[in-house]
């Protein structure tokens, strides 16, 4: 596969491709072509926890705070959110670097980062755009 | 007692984590001419002990800041986002190292200042943590 038809293929589409010993995706020339299985795993489950803490910060400790004015939840949730948010978008930057991610694919996955549930759709949003991936992980 | 010891747990964390990104980007420069094995000798030091930094200064950080009440002081509201920064460089080294360990031909990062944006970003941090300006 050239990286023209990489760039130009449509989002959705599972592109035949070969896994080296590695674990790694590779072209018909040898090259790598996107991120490790290993990577999305991680950030499968970074976005997750971002996504909970947010939500549970968002719509539990923050209420609570404001409307009985019970503060602890919130001492606890925002370093614990500071810390799942840290870790996502680090795990963004980590399995994406130079591995031909577009960069509206990784705006789109940071952006998540800030609005509440979207990180719940991350999981699909990753098999839409990284298709070769979807049930191949397992192994 | 507990504040100074978390801020001293913190800044082991964050001298650690700073070398190893200085070393990373060095990594990066020197690629094309490192062998096989020793490129993957600094990837393992890159992931055991510069990654489990990077996770330990943020954890004593946050602490540090919750414990100290700082939030939502607006000198930590700048530096928190200097340490997105940083992190997120990480994890762009990251990839970049691995990717370098598990294709060296295609290397193609030697040009690029790294080094210089992880000074200029600790930099930053560092003025910030210990100036604490106040909001004018």
């Amino acid at each position: 596969m050239t990286d023209t038809e990489t760039s130009t293929r449509p989002i959705g589409m599972v592109m035949p491709v070969d896994r080296d010993s590695r674990g790694y995706d590779v072209t018909a020339s040898g090259t790598l072509r996107t991120s490790h299985p290993k990577g999305l795993k991680a950030l499968r489950l970074c976005s997750i926890l971002e996504a909970t803490t947010l939500v549970v910060l968002l719509f539990v400790a923050v209420p609570l705070k404001h409307l009985v004015h019970l503060s602890v939840a919130v001492t606890i949730m925002g370093p614990l959110h500071g810390l799942a948010f840290l870790a996502y978008v680090w795990a963004v930057f980590d399995t994406t670097s130079n591995m031909r991610w577009k960069a509206h694919e990784i705006a789109r996955l940071v952006l998540a980062g800030f609005v509440p549930f979207a990180g719940f759709s991350t999981g699909r949003y990753l098999d839409k755009v990284r298709p070769t991936f979807a049930g191949r992980n397992a192994g | 007692m507990i504040y100074p010891i978390i801020k001293a747990l913190h800044l082991v964390f964050v001298v650690l984590f700073a070398g190893g990104l200085l070393a990373g980007a060095w990594q990066l420069a020197s690629a094309p001419s490192t062998s096989a094995g020793t490129l993957r000798n600094r990837r393992q030091w890159h992931r055991r002990v510069t990654t489990v930094a990077m996770f330990g200064a943020w954890s004593f950080g946050l602490m540090l800041a919750e414990v100290g009440h700082w939030f939502p002081a607006p000198w930590l509201i700048i530096k928190l986002a200097l340490v997105l920064a940083l992190s997120a460089l990480h994890g762009v080294l990251s990839g970049r190292l691995r990717r370098i360990e598990a294709s060296p031909a295609t290397s193609d990062d030697t040009a690029f200042p790294w080094a210089g944006m992880v000074i200029l970003l600790v930099a930053g941090i560092v003025f910030l943590a210990v100036l604490k300006m106040p909001a004018t």
